[in-house]
């Protein structure tokens, strides 16, 4: 089963764009015949560790919004590979996608392959509404799930 | 030279703030702020919206205690409306409540603070983190996980979400509680009870340790205020405003809820967004920094203006709480929070078990019907960080036409400040900042567990940044902590 963790708050604009993509993300994956579950949250927090490390997930997905930077020449969905091995240090900081698969190796012995996907945000003002620039890139998932693998996101990510 | 070191932002706290510690021509540390530097926007926003929306909308203004703000904003939509709200839905209400007391004091104790405690303040940041609690305590670190798990569950079973359910309506709840989750929840409470339990003894066996800490983080005079039952017993949900001073002595026994503006004032200081709330009775004070109407909300200020706890194992450990006053006074020192917080989990699940105990708890009749009796509703609750109000005024058809929203972290604000300007005094010598210094300034931030703006968390994830001002406002020394 592919888990997808999408999370942001959708009362703050460009914020709640994950959710949107999370969504999208799930029908795209259903659309192709895959077994699929998301969870939708605020926030990433430490008991999601326990839903990553069920039996049946074979692949997890976070989506997020990540803040366009000033320098950022790519306004377009990003995927990067998500490891539990990576540096501690982070995790002094708000529970991240990388903590949470952390807390899976270390206490559940549990490490599936997992993907950070995100889409870029600029108004994280009060509103629901999206961002012409956060729009834009949602509408590009379908060209982006063309140029992967056909199976992704069930491949190995190391 | 005078100089000003900025600490930013906070780590490990929902939102995002810098701390900016004054130094004199000598070196030493004569105040410190907290700076909080985004602005909630939530009241205007709300306004022309109808008033049963505000219970969720007002959740997510945060991703960690949505359920307070839900609760406090029914109420005050309660009080709009009129007809009293049925006994199973308040009891339903007090049962999300208690959960959400679990999963968030858990988070702060175990996920956030114990790194600090089980660790050592200034032991290597690359391992004082969960990851390095957890491979000390494996056991412990996934029996906290569970802990805050069997929260978010109850919330999750009764409301149908675990993060903004929009579940409590004006004159009730939308959902009913079915025998088979009561019997998941009974089950369950034997292990959370467990390792309450186990904190609670670990941070018993340990307190010798840190017995600077206890003088040092946030120990001064301040007054306590929160809710009580009417009989002056711990509570949570509901009851009336008590106010007490650092002798123990009771200003306020039992305000209503909608007089609480006749106590509370709220003063503006041009370098934060944060307002800084006071006791209106004593006073702001002249402005040199000395607030005579300071007030703690919270934890530990609920468990010194009740008069009992009123469930046998919080009530035993409410005696033993007492005991950290000194001369039979109210517990000042802020470091106790973390004890508070324990006492309040064993408080929240013995609420729970009696709860899912009651006969009546799957009864059907959950809501009220009305309309708008009321132009003007007040909600005040206790959320876990500290009592929280929402006040709402609306036209004859519903809309609202002012909104006014107090919350916890905001109620602190003048002692989170007096707290990290004592810590900085006692740890810092010069302009040379440590990082065991910033830990345990950020440490005594998180005594408090503020809630500052976790409605982004997309814009809240950066690396600390350490500056260095002279009294130019020239930037002398820079660090960044990843």
């Amino acid at each position: 089963m592919i888990l997808i963790i999408a999370y942001g708050n959708s009362l703050r604009r460009d914020d709640g764009a994950g959710l949107i993509l999370g969504e999208l993300l799930e029908e795209a994956l259903h659309g192709r015949g895959l077994d699929v579950s998301r969870i939708a949250v605020h926030q990433l927090t430490p008991e999601l560790a326990l839903s990553v490390a069920a039996d049946d997930v074979a692949t997890v997905v976070f989506v997020d919004t990540r803040v366009a930077g000033a320098g950022e020449s790519q306004h377009e969905l990003q995927i990067c590979p998500l490891s539990s091995d990576q540096g501690l240090s982070s995790l002094g900081h708000h529970v991240g996608a990388s903590s949470i698969m952390i807390y899976a190796r270390l206490l559940y012995d549990k490490s599936p392959p997992a993907w950070l996907l995100t889409v870029p945000g600029v108004d994280f003002d009060h509103g629901e509404g999206l961002s012409e620039l956060a729009q834009r890139a949602l509408d590009s998932l379908p060209a982006l799930l063309h140029q992967l693998p056909p199976e992704w996101p069930q491949i190995p990510n190391g | 030279m005078a100089q000003t070191i900025h600490i930013e932002p906070v780590t490990r706290i929902e939102g995002h703030a810098k701390i900016a510690v004054h130094l004199d021509d000598a070196g030493q540390v004569i105040d410190a702020k907290f700076h909080v530097v985004e602005f909630r926007g939530f009241e205007k926003f709300c306004v022309g919206r109808t008033f049963p929306e505000m219970p969720g909308i007002t959740m997510r203004i945060c991703g960690i205690c949505p359920v307070s703000h839900m609760l406090a904003s029914a109420k005050a939509c309660d009080v709009i409306q009129g007809p009293r709200v049925p006994v199973t839905a308040q009891k339903l209400r007090r049962l999300i409540n208690h959960a959400q007391y679990t999963q968030s004091h858990a988070l702060s104790f175990f996920h956030l603070s114990a790194p600090d405690l089980i660790l050592g303040m200034e032991s290597d940041p690359a391992t004082r983190n969960v990851i390095g609690l957890i491979l000390a305590n494996p056991e412990l670190g996934r029996k906290a996980i569970r802990l805050r798990q069997f929260g978010q569950d109850i919330i999750r079973m009764v409301t149908g979400k675990s993060v903004h359910p929009a579940w409590a309506t004006p004159g009730g709840v939308r959902t009913c509680l079915l025998p088979s989750q009561i019997d998941e929840i009974k089950a369950r409470l034997p292990e959370a009870f467990d390792t309450t339990e186990i904190a609670l003894n670990w941070l018993k066996d340990n307190y010798s340790k840190f017995d600077r800490e206890v003088e040092t983080y946030g120990d001064f005079p301040s007054l306590f205020i929160g809710l009580v039952t009417p009989d002056g017993g711990l509570e949570h949900y509901d009851g009336l405003l008590r106010v007490m001073d650092a002798d123990g002595r009771i200003l306020e026994k039992g305000l209503a809820n909608d007089r609480w503006t006749e106590i509370i004032a709220e003063a503006v200081e041009p370098w934060s967004y944060l307002k800084f709330p006071y006791y209106k009775p004593l006073g702001y004070g002249n402005g040199n920094g000395n607030v005579p109407g300071l007030y703690r909300v919270g934890p530990i200020a609920r468990l010194n203006i009740c008069d009992y706890a009123g469930t046998p194992r919080a009530e035993r450990e409410l005696r033993n709480f007492r005991r950290l006053g000194k001369d039979g006074k109210p517990v000042t020192s802020s470091f106790h929070a973390h004890y508070a917080r324990l006492i309040e989990i064993m408080f929240s699940l013995e609420r729970i078990q009696e709860l899912v105990n009651d006969v009546n708890i799957c009864d059907t009749h959950i809501r009220s019907q009305g309309g708008v009796n009321e132009l003007r509703g007040v909600g005040v609750m206790e959320a876990p960080r500290g009592t929280l109000f929402h006040e709402y005024h609306v036209d004859e058809t519903g809309i609202l036409t002012g909104v006014n929203l107090l919350v916890a972290t905001g109620n602190n604000n003048l002692a989170m400040n007096k707290t990290i300007t004592q810590i900085a005094k006692a740890y810092m010598s010069g302009a040379k900042i440590t990082e065991g210094l910033c830990n345990r300034v950020e440490h005594g931030i998180r005594l408090y567990d503020p809630c500052l703006s976790c409605s982004t968390h997309a814009v809240g994830q950066m690396p600390m940044q350490i500056q260095v001002f002279d009294a130019e406002g020239k930037l002398v020394d820079s660090k960044v902590r990843d």
